[in-house]
């Protein structure tokens, strides 16, 4: 992914927002890998990503108006957002459609529980933790995404998803221990190269 | 549970990149709204412009000073303008008025082919079409797709308001309805007393075309009597028969200015005010497409401060007769854009609402004559048709300003005069 430097991002913010499209077109090119990262993390069906990426572009680049660059980062954190927001809202649509209050009460596959062994992830690539993470159960995924990547607390995750701030605690803590797991099997399997 | 172990995953996937979907930019770009490309004036250009035109307002208010007979001269010689123009426009503007008849005429046929073709087609998807490269058409396509998202979105999430939608879709129709029948008056009323003034609106893409009528000076009638200053159909039709038919078509109501004013005599003749003015935007864009008719419907509440030089042309207990010039700075306080999809071929009409937000301050200079009655020697109501140039401000907001910057303006309202009058 190729940085913008501060001065850069700023006089491109400013061009996009006077509807430079060169300049849009280079915030997409800078930051177009990292949110379809961000988004998949969420939606890893290939079509969904899609169509997230392509309405948080569009909501970005027509409501860049109400962005106010804030220094470095703020662009990033701001396109981010909009993306987490995009998503869960796909994430709302589908839980509606399926129509049950139930919904979010999702599948628990049975592991061996209480792992406190926290793998040092350091040498894992970046691609099999995102892999690791898209292969997670609807529920563990979107709730780690919220606590781990959006730092959001039990509370707010409780209230942006409709469930309880215990089932929230509950969902992330069984993420974590398959993520551990398959972290601690990964790593086992390629104990060499690590 | 440890949270240093969430730090580190977050950390590490910090940067961590996914290659977007191929063809991904050029899907967003073609959803994007088009921008006008605005040439920005500085704030210091702007402060100039309003500048020169305080320094015109008061070099003529001292020349009418200097010369008794200088306000019939102006009367005559803006007589003789406004014959001109009318004279220069009438022919003109029945031109107008009867190519966008004909182009309504043309719109039907086309809508009567496609819907024998849609009839033909049956089960054939509809391939979406691009807009032609129209800046508005563009907009509110793009605009449209974003309200139907939306829309998808309301739809899945409260089943219960669809009666909510259904009293909603039936007063769209009606308001569609009424639109129609007002659109006929506006061709009606285009007799030979109003004066008439078309000015093309420059579009080079497509063949646009801008029908002014100032129904304002219509004899005997008040121009805010009525429930609409219907002044202004400024269309831009675009059609391109190699993709069906296509319109798009931006039709902006006149806005009238509402004042409070306070007004202090620098002499006899002239004076310097300054108040606050109230004016709100109405403007409606059709586009139209094979399948679906949008409709976006545009209110802006704009709060503007003027700064003017008057010049007395006839000053008595009753009446004062001025002519007056100045800038004006606005700001758009609140808006609104209520959408309509009409989709021929469902034979339904959803319709959904957002707020606007127009950045920004419009500027403005604007001269006009004026007509006050005095109700005590410090209150008077006026009435003041004039002309108006809005400068470029840096909003993708469509409105009257930024589609007719040079344009005609009604304001009235109650002015205090802070010297006795005579």
């Amino acid at each position: 992914m190729t940085l913008l430097t501060k001065e850069n991002e700023r006089s491109l913010v400013e061009r996009a927002k006077s509807g430079d499209r060169l300049a849009m077109k280079q915030i997409y090119d800078c930051y177009s890998n990292y949110l379809a990262a961000t988004c998949s993390r969420f939606l890893p069906d290939k079509a969904e990503m899609k169509d997230v990426l392509q309405d948080s572009f569009i909501k970005i680049f027509s409501s860049l108006d109400k962005f106010a660059y804030r220094g470095e980062g703020s662009l990033k954190a701001w396109m981010r957002q909009v993306a987490v927001n995009e998503s869960l809202k796909v994430l709302r649509r589908r839980r509606s459609k399926v129509g049950s209050a139930i919904s979010y009460t999702w599948d628990q596959p049975d592991i061996e529980d209480e792992s406190d062994d926290e793998p040092d992830i350091g040498n894992v690539p970046e691609e099999v933790i995102q892999n690791m993470i898209e292969a997670l159960p609807d529920g563990y995924r979107t709730v780690i995404n919220l606590y781990a990547f959006e730092q959001k607390s039990h509370k707010e995750i409780a209230s942006l998803l409709g469930i309880t701030e215990s089932t929230s605690a509950s969902q992330l803590h069984r993420a974590r221990a398959i993520l551990a797991k398959e972290i601690n099997e990964y790593k086992r399997k390629n104990g060499d190269a690590l | 549970m440890n949270e240093d172990w969430f730090g580190k995953l977050r950390d590490k996937m910090e940067d961590y990149g996914k290659s977007a979907p191929e063809g991904l930019w050029d899907e967003i770009e073609a959803s994007l709204p088009k921008k006008r490309q605005v040439v920005s004036l500085s704030w210091v250009w702007k402060s100039v412009a309003i500048a020169a035109a305080l320094v015109i307002g008061v070099f003529a208010t001292v020349r009418i000073g200097h010369r008794h007979n200088a306000p019939a001269a102006i009367v005559a010689q803006a007589e003789k303008e406004t014959t001109d123009v009318s004279k220069a426009t009438a022919k003109q503007e029945t031109a107008e008025v009867v190519s966008v008849a004909e182009d309504s005429q043309a719109k039907k046929l086309l809508l009567a082919s496609v819907q024998k073709h849609q009839r033909g087609m049956k089960e054939e998807t509809i391939i979406p079409q691009d807009i032609p490269s129209s800046s508005s058409a563009e907009e509110t396509s793009a605009e449209r797709k974003e309200d139907l998202s939306e829309q998808k979105l309301d739809d899945s999430e409260s089943g219960d308001e669809d009666k909510a939608e259904e009293e909603e879709a039936r007063r769209t129709e009606e308001f569609l309805r009424k639109a129609e029948a007002e659109d006929r008056a506006v061709k009606r009323t285009a007799h030979p007393v109003s004066v008439g003034l078309s000015i093309g609106s420059g579009a080079t893409e497509s063949n646009s075309s801008g029908v002014f009528n100032t129904m304002m000076f219509d004899a005997g009638k008040s121009p805010y009597s009525g429930n609409k200053i219907d002044g202004i159909a400024t269309r831009a039709v675009t059609k391109d028969v190699a993709r069906e038919n296509i319109y798009d078509d931006a039709s902006h109501k006149r806005p009238v200015r509402m004042g409070i004013m306070v007004n202090y005599p620098l002499s006899k003749v002239f004076g310097i005010e300054s108040g606050i003015n109230y004016s709100m935007l109405n403007s409606t864009f059709t586009t139209t497409s094979s399948r679906t008719e949008t409709e976006d419907s545009q209110k802006l509440h704009y709060i503007g401060i003027p700064v003017n030089v008057t010049a007395n042309i006839l000053n008595t207990r009753y009446f004062r007769i001025y002519a007056m010039a100045g800038g004006m700075g606005e700001k758009c306080v609140s808006g609104r854009v209520t959408t309509s999809v009409r989709d021929e071929k469902a034979g339904n009409v959803r319709t959904s609402k957002k707020d606007l937000d127009v950045e920004g301050l419009e500027w403005s200079i604007n001269a006009a004559g004026g007509l006050q009655f005095n109700i005590t020697d410090f209150v008077g109501i006026y009435a003041e048709p004039g002309v108006s140039y809005h400068f470029d401000s840096n909003s993708s907001v469509n409105t009257i300003y930024t589609d007719r910057q040079f344009d005609f303006a009604f304001n009235f309202g109650i002015r205090f005069s802070l010297n006795k009058r005579r």
